[in-house]
């Protein structure tokens, strides 16, 4: 019998961001199984179908990067692996993209590196001059802020052990919306910690509030392993 | 309609636990999406809000809600939503934050349906009804809400076999099987919207139909004790009755619980009613006749079900699977069928005996989990008494084979506080056990003795309506906690794990299955003195039950430790099932027989 393995990138947003990991494996198992994909089985009186997640992502947080691994006794193209999978799944938990795997790579849980996060930051009212720790701030824009006040607590903060890289895009057309783009550390290997992302959404709305800010969306981005001290997506290695 | 918008979804779940359960959007739902429909279709199409009031993985097991989802649903003018209670964390965010219970589907807030139908399985989930009425901004009490155009309230299902005990607060009560009436009804509600009838007009309209029982249209008089001196009219309510199940093919897409469900499962049910008669049963007589579903078109529809929800497992569902003409053949030919796709199979009522031991054998299929016994009672007198027909002798040959066969799991139900029980009925119990760890003592290798576990669970008898046992006192909680501490003592320490169900629960679903109209009031008062999900253990509180029928002044002993007058007329009398009071009084005078001769 043909064997292959695939990986595949879903997305879970809106209310699906609602399910934890072990109800989300559920509901993809039972959805291939309705698009007759016949993947392979443990052995062993309980056989169990052999699919390997990402790190579960917190519940309440939307992702657009999830990943998988299954075991498939079959032979089928990515396309249809993906075309057969939607029919049977809600597009707001949906495969984005799979790849037939055709070289030997660690699991997910042991490779991927790191996670990027988005959130998006808005000023709260026109007033951006305000009173903290005894100084008087007054600033003219969120750049400003940003630049001047956020970053500064960021990296004075113990987050900081746990991020790899924080990007800020400034929106051109509106001086008020700024995207943060924090990568975390998945899994220790320096110096790091974890990255907590409940936490870190704490300090941040936290910080936020402090500044006259809002933190308005945020979400999983996407998910990155290590190739020759270059990220990748968990897809662009297989 | 109005309709919670997504920012306020948000806010209310927020540390909810399992949110999932919620969400909507699930695989294969079937209501029609709102927001594709023109004001023009809102305002001509019936809106259904089909009811549950236990949690979503409680109420996505249950086959009734998906059987009537689909029936609904399959109508251009009628669209059925779910909702069900929401578990307490959320109820304290819907409070505090003034937001109304919603539906899943659409999320349309409760009150803006055109009818609630609650799905009422056991009585203690009566204050959970209450307390989505209330959390839907709805005022308890029909009376109160005659002015109001919609939702018009209705409620059916097991628990409310007698509805009496929650008639005040339900327009109309639908006693029987649900399928063909609620189509009835639902065309008369729709002339209802479309024509801007009255309300009145409506509840006359269906009370013509078998099953439809109109709480206003029924008096109630009392002698000065609390028993029942007249109830007027004399006209009874006829069960309804769906004559040949193969009507309606088995729910073949269910809609996917997004949360596993507690019954995590492809269900399909093979057979309705049964045959056997035991006394204590209520579903053994309520759901008479006994009708079967044709197995040779029930492989197919299995198959497709299987094909198009996902699972792994069916569970063929009856009161008494071993009973099923066609149960060889179904499961051979099913597994037969479905050989590559390895799906297990459950039979959840499966009498256990020699012969169907096999069957029992074939669907483990080499897992061997466990064995259930229901033999009920300890001795063969009492099995008599309560026509169960088990006996002693085959039930242990039959757990003899299970013993070589590899089996090292036994489960066990027995009932205690049954009528005419005597001494020797209680001590049975755990000699019934001694006896089968000797014989695995005498059969499994001495090496794997050590696995062998027997599971014991023990239940306070409840008298219920329609049985014919109906008319005798419940035994009291000290004595069936006593009876009960007897049977632990003398059972043995290594091998056996048991259960026992709290007594002070069994008094009050006795009393609020056997209540009167007067007993809605204590239902009332306990609701607003904060009982709720009465069926969990961690919630039920004796203490405001008593208090409330107390405070209604009603003597709940009344109702669960009198030996009903055979002649009484009681309360549920205008119910008819289809068996007459005679044959019910008949079985008890056999029972009392079997008693006195011994």
């Amino acid at each position: 019998m043909e064997e292959l393995k695939i990986r595949f990138k879903f997305k879970k947003v809106a209310e699906f961001k609602y399910l934890s990991h072990l109800e989300t494996i559920r509901l993809i198992l039972m959805a291939i199984a309705r698009a007759k994909i016949k993947v392979k089985y443990s052995q062993g009186f309980n056989p169990k179908p052999k699919i390997n997640l990402s790190f579960p992502v917190p519940v309440g947080l939307p992702s657009l990067a999830e990943y998988a691994d299954i075991d498939i006794c079959e032979e089928i193209n990515s396309k249809d692996f993906k075309l057969l999978l939607n029919k049977q799944l809600n597009d707001k938990m949906s495969i984005i993209e799979a790849k037939i795997i055709n070289n030997i790579v660690p699991s997910l849980m042991a490779d991927i590196e790191f996670c990027s996060y988005n959130f998006k930051i808005k000023k709260l009212n026109k007033n951006l001059s305000l009173k903290y720790e005894n100084k008087e701030y007054n600033f003219n824009n969120i750049k400003e802020i940003i630049n001047n006040k956020i970053i500064d607590d960021i990296n004075k903060s113990d987050f900081i052990n746990s991020i790899y890289k924080i990007d800020f895009v400034f929106d051109e057309n509106n001086n008020d919306i700024v995207y943060l783009n924090i990568f975390g550390y998945t899994k220790l290997s320096k110096n790091n910690k974890i990255f907590k992302f409940n936490d870190f959404l704490k300090y941040i709305k936290f910080l936020s509030n402090n500044n006259n800010l809002v933190v308005e969306d945020y979400f999983k981005k996407e998910a990155y392993v290590l190739r020759e001290n270059i990220l990748k997506t968990p897809l662009e290695i297989v | 309609m109005k309709t919670l918008g997504y920012n306020d979804f948000e806010k209310v779940l927020e540390n909810v636990l399992k949110p999932g359960r919620y969400i909507g959007n699930e695989f294969a739902i079937k209501s029609k999406n709102i927001s594709e429909l023109s004001e023009s279709e809102k305002n001509s199409k019936v809106f259904f809000a089909l009811a549950f009031p236990d949690i979503y993985e409680v109420g996505m097991s249950n086959l009734g809600m998906q059987i009537l989802y689909e029936i609904i649903n399959s109508h251009d003018d009628f669209s059925a939503e779910r909702v069900f209670s929401p578990w307490i964390d959320l109820e304290e965010n819907l409070r505090k934050n003034k937001i109304k219970l919603f539906s899943l589907e659409n999320k349309i807030f409760l009150d803006e349906f055109d009818i609630i139908g609650f799905s009422i399985q056991h009585e203690m989930q009566y204050t959970n009804v209450l307390n989505m009425l209330d959390l839907a901004n709805l005022n308890l009490r029909s009376s109160k809400r005659a002015k109001l155009k919609k939702p018009i309230i209705c409620a059916g299902g097991p628990a409310v076999i007698n509805p009496l005990p929650m008639a005040p607060f339900i327009d109309f009560f639908v006693i029987g099987d649900g399928e063909e009436i609620i189509i009835k009804i639902l065309e008369i509600l729709k002339q209802y919207k479309l024509e801007n009838k009255e309300k009145k007009w409506f509840l006359s309209q269906i009370k013509k139909f078998d099953g439809v029982f109109i709480p206003s249209s029924y008096k109630f008089y009392y002698y000065d004790d609390g028993v029942v001196k007249e109830i007027k009219p004399a006209s009874k309510v006829k069960k309804a009755v769906l004559k040949d199940l193969d009507k309606y093919s088995i729910v073949k897409n269910p809609v996917i619980a997004n949360i596993a469900p507690i019954h995590d499962r492809f269900v399909c049910e093979i057979m309705r009613g049964c045959f056997r008669g035991c006394r204590f049963c209520q579903a053994g007589f309520t759901y008479r006749p006994v009708r079967s579903r044709d197995p040779e078109n029930l492989v197919q529809q299995c198959l497709e079900g299987i094909e198009n929800s996902g699972y792994d497992e069916i569970s063929f569902l009856s009161l008494s699977s071993a009973d099923y003409k066609g149960l060889n053949f179904l499961i051979n030919s099913f597994l037969d069928l479905s050989k590559n796709k390895k799906i297990s199979i459950s039979l959840p009522s499966l009498r256990l005996d020699s012969f169907t031991l096999n069957i029992a054998e074939i669907i483990q299929s080499g897992r061997k989990t466990g064995l259930t016994f229901a033999p009920e009672a300890g001795t063969q007198r009492m099995r008599d008494i309560i026509n169960k027909n088990i006996s002693q002798e085959e039930m242990l040959k039959c757990i003899k084979v299970a013993f070589e066969k590899g089996w090292e799991k036994v489960k066990l139900y027995f009932m205690i506080g049954l009528p005419f029980e005597q001494e020797e009925d209680i001590l049975a119990i755990p000699d019934t056990v001694k006896e089968i760890i000797l014989i695995a003592k005498d059969i499994m290798p001495k090496n794997k003795l050590g696995r062998l576990n027997i599971n014991l669970s023990i239940n306070a008898f409840c008298p219920k309506p329609f049985t014919p046992f109906q008319w005798v006192a419940q035994d009291s909680i000290e004595s069936l906690n006593e009876k009960f501490l007897i049977i632990k003592n003398k059972l043995p320490k290594r091998y056996v794990t048991v259960s026992w169900s709290n007594p002070q629960k069994s008094k009050i679903e006795c009393a609020l299955s056997r209540g009167s109209l007067k007993v809605a009031d204590a239902v009332e008062d306990a609701f607003k003195s904060g009982a709720k999900f009465d069926n969990w253990s961690e919630f039920f509180n004796f203490d405001i039950w008593q208090k409330s029928f107390e405070k209604s002044k009603i003597n709940l002993d009344f109702f669960t430790d009198r030996n009903f007058d055979i002649n009484e007329i009681l309360p549920w009398d205008f119910i008819d099932i289809n068996i007459s009071k005679k044959f019910l009084q008949n079985e008890f005078k056999k029972a009392q027989d079997i008693a006195v001769k011994q």
